[in-house]
């Protein structure tokens, strides 16, 4: 019975999130952070990308000023085997949102140049296949899922 | 005293009574929220590795406080960042006095890169009381085939050279030196808290 309830409100959810997709016209880049980090080392970016167009975009490359190399990456967890895949690119369905988190989707900041301090800021230049090129500024904070 | 008082007064006693005893009866005791281990509590292996600093660190010398252990490497940028800033997070939530009675060890699974000097700068930036640990892999080989650890290296397309795939799970051993509670990637930060209150209560 429990489990036939649950099955009816993620059914419920599914529908209630397919009725509110984003039409806003634009594609927007939101929320966009990285944890603090030391010279030398890798980081990694996060943020919500909205697709709020008619068409489906794709992202396609990423690069900044303060590290070597820019990569976008899925960690994905198989039981408690955590793995890294770099991703080529990444598809964003119109009217969707893509989050990009800890523990999935990231943009790796590979032999950074400069430490990340928290609440200092840096930018990013993402390339998206429609869109064309944005320019995404992120702040360094000190994030933790608190639920 | 007339018998009515009485009744009253011998019934509340017996309701008490009953309630009381249902209680001890079903009461469950205080259970973690992480993976348990089973009874009798296996004994953590023994983790001995030369820190930065020239210093020895023994597992076995970490007796009285409770120990956090996690294996990763400095060049993960997601899983490993992630959780250190989850376990900084916890023991923030906790008072100061307990908070000072659990100690996080962060053993590589990158010693190819990872030097013992790298990894205490990298536990650093967390919190200047964790501990970074590496060694010869000969050394951390026998440690993480005690502790059942997982580790792949891959070598791909990536700027960074190889990515290393690993266990991402944190281990909880006790005052005692017994492994008692573990935690996968996605524990909120709130049952760590949780089960780390109940092993320092014990």
């Amino acid at each position: 019975m429990k489990k036939i309830t649950i099955l009816f409100i993620s059914l419920m959810m599914l529908t209630a999130c397919q009725a509110s997709k984003i039409t806003t016209g634009a594609l927007d880049v939101k929320d966009a952070w990285a944890r603090p980090a030391l010279s030398g080392d890798n980081g990694a970016v996060y943020f919500v990308i909205e697709n709020g167009t008619a068409q489906a975009d794709v992202l396609l490359s990423a690069r900044t000023d303060i590290a070597s190399a820019v990569e976008l990456h899925l960690s994905q967890m198989d039981g408690d085997h955590m793995s890294m895949h770099q991703q080529e690119e990444i598809l964003l369905p119109a009217g969707e949102a893509v989050e990009f988190s800890p523990g999935g989707l990231h943009v790796m900041l590979v032999g950074l140049t400069r430490k990340l301090t928290v609440s200092e800021t840096f930018e990013i230049t993402l390339g998206f296949k429609q869109a064309g090129e944005k320019i995404v500024t992120v702040t360094v904070r000190d994030d933790v899922n608190d639920d | 005293m007339d018998r009515k008082t009485l009744f009253i007064g011998l019934g509340s006693f017996l309701f008490l009574l009953v309630v009381g005893i249902a209680v001890l009866i079903f009461a469950q005791p205080a259970r973690f929220r992480g993976t348990t281990f089973a009874e009798p509590y296996p004994v953590a292996s023994e983790v001995d590795l030369t820190r930065s600093d020239g210093s020895r660190f023994r597992l076995s010398e970490m007796r009285g406080d409770v120990v956090l252990l996690f294996f990763g490497y400095t060049s993960c940028p997601d899983v490993c960042p992630t959780t250190m800033a989850e376990l900084r997070k916890a023991l923030s939530e906790l008072s100061e006095q307990d908070a000072e009675r659990v100690t996080v060890v962060f053993v590589t699974v990158d010693p190819e890169r990872d030097t013992p000097e790298r990894v205490q700068a990298y536990v650093d930036q967390f919190n200047p009381a964790f501990i970074g640990l590496s060694g010869t892999k000969a050394d951390l080989e026998k440690i993480w085939t005690e502790y059942g650890v997982f580790r792949e290296i891959v070598n791909g397309q990536s700027a960074a050279g190889y990515v290393v795939n690993h266990t991402a799970r944190v281990s909880l051993i006790d005052q005692q030196g017994n492994l008692r509670v573990s935690f996968s990637f996605d524990t909120p930060v709130e049952d760590i808290v949780h089960d780390l209150k109940l092993v320092l209560k014990s």
